[in-house]
């Protein structure tokens, strides 16, 4: 059987197809570990909860509500525009670009 | 020749080893198909042991061209583009190893004289592996 297996090794053609399949199989092994590496999660979806809440409509009904003028009101919502404003930027440059 | 725009658009310099590659399995597979005796009256001929030199010919345009296509939309798809990409440099490697392998096969009919090619080739190989190696890391998932 030892020599069967030899004489089975010495035809090129076992060896080049043996070669392939090894090949293929390491370089796919090459890849799982790539992949393994890679920064890992693509966000699909924007982090908005945070300050969609915060400039809705809910919020301008409490602060009426709690007596607050127009005026009052207006510019707290103006500071909280900016405030965000000044997030979203942080966040857009936090986010890795990929190419 | 190419300006810098375009070379930073399609990251020619990050992925020269890449799109060189494609270029040459373009190239190759468009010769073998044109003239099938490249193989059969080549020292390469000992390929035929195990595919055909119009196989050899197809195999070489189709994973050229899927690498192309795959190195100009990977900037649109993080997920699809790197696999393909890693793919094709996986099949890179098998087709030059069989190159390499035939220049091997060679050598007695060849007085044990080894061709210029052999390290050529063993590069290739290596090179190939190491491209598929990054382009997996290039691979983005969503959870």
């Amino acid at each position: 059987m030892y020599e069967e297996a030899l004489k089975l090794l010495s035809q090129w053609p076992v060896v080049q197809g043996a070669v392939a399949i090894l090949l293929v199989l390491y370089g796919f092994k090459t890849m799982r570990r790539g992949e393994a590496q890679s920064p890992t999660v693509v966000h699909h979806e924007p982090d908005v909860p945070s300050w969609v809440y915060r400039l809705g409509v809910d919020d301008t009904v409490t602060a009426l509500k709690q007596g607050q003028t127009t005026a009052e009101h207006n510019n707290r919502l103006l500071q909280d525009i900016l405030a965000v404003s000044v997030e979203i930027r942080d966040g857009l440059r936090r986010r890795p670009h990929h190419n | 020749m190419i300006d810098l725009a375009f070379a930073k658009e399609y990251n020619i310099r990050e992925r020269l080893v890449e799109w060189g590659m494609a270029a040459a399995m373009l190239g190759a597979g468009l010769l073998i198909l044109s003239w099938p005796q490249s193989i059969s009256a080549s020292e390469y001929r000992y390929i035929q042991l195990l595919m055909s030199a119009p196989f050899v010919g197809v195999f070489l345009m189709l994973t050229g061209t899927f690498r192309i296509i795959a190195l100009i939309i990977n900037g649109r798809s993080v997920v699809y583009g790197p696999r393909i990409r890693a793919w094709c440099s996986l099949l890179g490697a098998v087709i030059w190893a069989q190159m390499l392998i035939a220049l091997l096969i060679i050598l007695p009919e060849k007085g044990w004289v080894p061709s210029p090619g052999i390290p050529f080739w063993l590069v290739l190989v290596l090179l190939e592996l190491l491209s598929a190696y990054l382009a997996a890391t290039d691979v983005r998932r969503s959870t």
